[in-house]
């Protein structure tokens, strides 16, 4: 798939809805290949983009599709998971879109954002009644977000505080009010 | 041998070293510095300090998969990502590809190794303590296996040399089961390690809680500076290669030490086939190799023979040289490939602190505190077994992987927060030496370039099994004397290997009806071959064992150069 392609995709993914500024698109890192991604369906492809944004939004610091989440989600779930785990995440894609249709007679991406939070909340409390939720698409699909976008530039160095050289060890550093976590 | 004169003078050297990680370094710079031309033979590639470290300064989006490990590089590292930390885009380069170097495992047996210059010095853990007093008495003591037969006296004096050159942060303890050494200043406890410590050692009066010792430099000596090495800088990203050169790897010291001494030839892609040996002299003439790439085979002459391929590929190579003196390879105990050790982890426990909200770390500390052994020493066991563990942990705050539930704005100001405190410690329990845990040679399977594969029968027994009941509670009691929340622990089922500790299968021994190595890792009938690197362990200790192989090589090699001075060898 071409980057412009892509780029098409991703903005085009959020449908009719308002709940995010077409400005998420704009600048999305690409430090990726997106021409190797060959995993996803173009539905499934924006659905991700959609709960991954959901999951982690744009606010003062980038959100999941600045930080080029989507990409590297399909290029994970491509290259990295098996059979089990890619079919654990292309059923959990269809759940999402049946949950949405039948509790807001909407695909997913045409929901408010709080209706798409009130979605995935159920279905993460739900998830958890069986084996404290591991195992589940949501906690998979959830994992994978925060390890994409933790492992990001936008998301490591934006929204934490990524440190390539420290330079030093302090055991025991007074913590501010707000203080950015470190990404690894 | 079908080489002409002159070929053969190029193929003469004073002293061979066979591998080039810890051991095969520290053998590399000793005879080098004592004047002995030396060839260093490694099996695998170069990997040339600092420029070949090619991952070295990758943040995680610049890594394939942002580190995540492909399907791809499972299919080649199946076997080494049993560990399950070993095979990631920023370091499996220096683990084996499992498809060109198998072996037979009789029984699980997992064996992480990485076939390049350096070794496993360069993704080794770095934590580096001494086996004390009561390690080397305890065989005897007990009746297990044979008697060390060398003391801690022996050696104290080497493990000063060795530190000295190396590196160790840690603290002075004046513990017997610890012995002190010679130590830079101790890498800094966080404040919920500082609470364990209080809590531990309130509550129990022969337990401590100490930084953990690390061949990591804080306070770089002259001679270190000279290399090129520089104070550690907590980036934590060690098993790429260090550009600091900080931590104590053959890179970055004992093999550059080397170098400098311009005495030195290293041989990458050379496999060794096994030690001719000369049936008139009663000596090892050298050693016969396999070219990795070209599959060729050459010889290698010279009058010492240092063997320093680690632990199983060491006894192999014993095994594979076989003369009219040594029909059966280069033993005549039957101890040869016999007890195979490891070191068992995979047991401990965690918990979550509410201490401590307003600090946090910073810099990532390649390191974490100590509590060394204190069962059947300063406490009985609750269960009933020999020797004991200690544990290696850590206490800092939870980052972004962490369950938070939740999605959008408020989940995003959670996971980009730091969460609170929490400790982990895990065991490393002393592996018995039993004399049917071995290793052998398949007499009929063959590798690519024709070496015997390595068969493993090998595995853990009741006293292991025993001690891991206590590994696990005592965790448990350490952390609730802390006051830890959310206490979670662990005992998975033992395996040999994942320590990365193989040691045995050629021991010293102070016969050679019942050990493969004399007192000073010659090997018994072949006086001008050593051996030091894990393979001469007697008994494994609960505590990690490079330092000891350093330890015992720069006590060989003055050994060996003194007794060819004097025309012994």
């Amino acid at each position: 798939m071409e980057r412009r392609e892509w780029m098409k995709v991703m903005a085009l993914s959020l449908g009719g809805s308002l709940a995010l500024p077409e400005s998420v698109f704009a600048q999305m890192a690409a430090p990726l290949d997106v021409a190797k991604l060959k995993f996803f369906s173009e539905p499934q492809r924006k659905l991700v983009g959609v709960i991954s944004e959901t999951i982690i939004p744009r606010t003062d610091t980038p959100g999941a599709i600045d930080a080029g989440v989507p990409g590297w989600i399909e290029l994970i779930v491509q290259d990295c998971f098996n059979e089990a785990d890619q079919k654990l995440i292309t059923d959990g894609l269809t759940a999402i879109e049946s949950l949405s249709a039948t509790a807001f007679q909407k695909p997913f991406a045409e929901l408010s954002t709080e209706q798409r939070i009130k979605l995935l909340t159920a279905l993460e409390q739900e998830s958890k009644k069986e084996n404290g939720g591991q195992g589940s698409f949501i906690r998979k699909f959830k994992d994978l977000t925060k390890f994409t976008y933790a492992s990001s530039e936008e998301g490591a160095t934006k929204a934490f505080d990524f440190q390539l050289v420290p330079g030093r060890w302090e055991p025991a550093m007074p913590l501010k009010p707000g203080q950015k976590a470190y990404p690894i | 041998m079908n080489l002409t004169l002159k070929g053969k003078a190029e193929h003469t050297f004073d002293a061979i070293v066979v591998g080039s990680g810890i051991s095969g370094g520290w053998a590399a710079k000793e005879l080098t510095e004592k004047g002995l031309r030396t060839l260093v033979l490694e099996r695998g590639r170069d990997v040339e300090h600092i420029a070949g470290y090619t991952t070295t300064n990758s943040a995680p989006w610049q890594l394939q998969h942002q580190n995540m490990t492909s399907r791809d590089m499972l299919a080649k590292q199946k076997v080494q990502n049993r560990t399950g930390y070993t095979v990631k885009p920023g370091h499996g380069q220096y683990f084996v590809n499992d498809l060109e170097h198998p072996y037979i495992e009789e029984k699980r047996f997992d064996w992480m190794r990485g076939y390049h210059k350096g070794g496993r010095s360069i993704t080794w853990g770095k934590q580096s303590y001494r086996l004390s007093p009561i390690d080397f008495e305890a065989n005897a003591k007990e009746g297990i296996s044979i008697p060390w037969p060398i003391g801690y006296k022996d050696l104290a004096p080497w493990y000063d040399y060795v530190e000295r050159f190396a590196g160790i942060s840690g603290s002075k303890e004046g513990l017997d089961i610890l012995p002190d050494g010679i130590f830079q200043p101790p890498m800094g406890l966080t404040p919920v390690e500082l609470d364990l410590k209080s809590a531990v050692e309130k509550k129990w009066s022969g337990r401590k809680v100490i930084p953990g010792r690390a061949a990591h430099l804080t306070a770089p000596t002259e001679e270190q500076l000279k290399l090129g090495r520089a104070s550690c800088q907590y980036r934590n990203l060690c098993m790429r290669g260090c550009p600091f050169g900080a931590y104590f790897s053959s890179q970055s010291a004992t093999l550059r030490a080397a170098e400098l001494t311009g005495k030195m030839t290293l041989r990458p892609h050379s496999i060794v086939h096994s030690i001719l040996f000369d049936d008139e002299t009663n000596k090892a003439v050298g050693v016969q190799i396999i070219d990795e790439l070209t599959m060729e085979t050459t010889e290698f002459f010279a009058k010492i023979i240092f063997l320093n391929a680690s632990t199983i590929p060491s006894t192999s190579i014993l095994m594979n040289s076989k003369s009219k003196r040594f029909p059966n390879g280069m033993d005549e105990s039957g101890s040869l490939g016999g007890y195979l050790m490891d070191h068992h982890l995979g047991v401990g426990a965690g918990g979550i602190l509410e201490t401590h909200p307003d600090k946090t770390t910073f810099g990532r500390r390649p390191n974490g505190f100590y509590i060394p052994r204190f069962r059947n020493h300063t406490e009985k066991p609750n269960q009933d077994y020999l020797r004991g563990y200690g544990y290696q942990g850590g206490g800092l705050r939870q980052g972004w992987s962490r369950q938070i539930d939740g999605f959008g704005e408020d989940f995003k100001k959670e996971f980009t927060s730091f969460g609170p405190w929490s400790l982990y410690m895990g065991g490393f329990g002393e592996w018995l030496p039993y004399e049917d845990n071995r290793i052998s040679l398949h007499p009929d399977k063959k590798d690519k370039w024709g070496l015997p594969l390595v068969v493993a029968n090998a595995g853990y027994k009741d006293n292991e099994v025993r001690m891991r009941i206590d590994m696990k509670n005592d965790a448990i009691e350490m952390l609730e004397a802390l006051g830890a929340k959310n206490i979670t622990s662990n005992n998975d089922a033992p395996s040999l290997g994942l320590g990365i500790h193989e040691m045995g299968t050629a021991r010293m021994g102070s016969s050679p009806k019942e050990s493969v190595l004399n007192p000073h890792n010659q090997v018994w009938g072949a006086p001008n071959v050593f051996c030091t690197d894990g393979s001469a362990m007697t008994s494994a200790g609960c505590t990690n064992p490079s330092l000891t192989y350093m330890a015992l090589t720069a006590r060989a090699v003055d050994h060996a150069v003194s007794e060819m001075k004097k025309g012994n060898l």
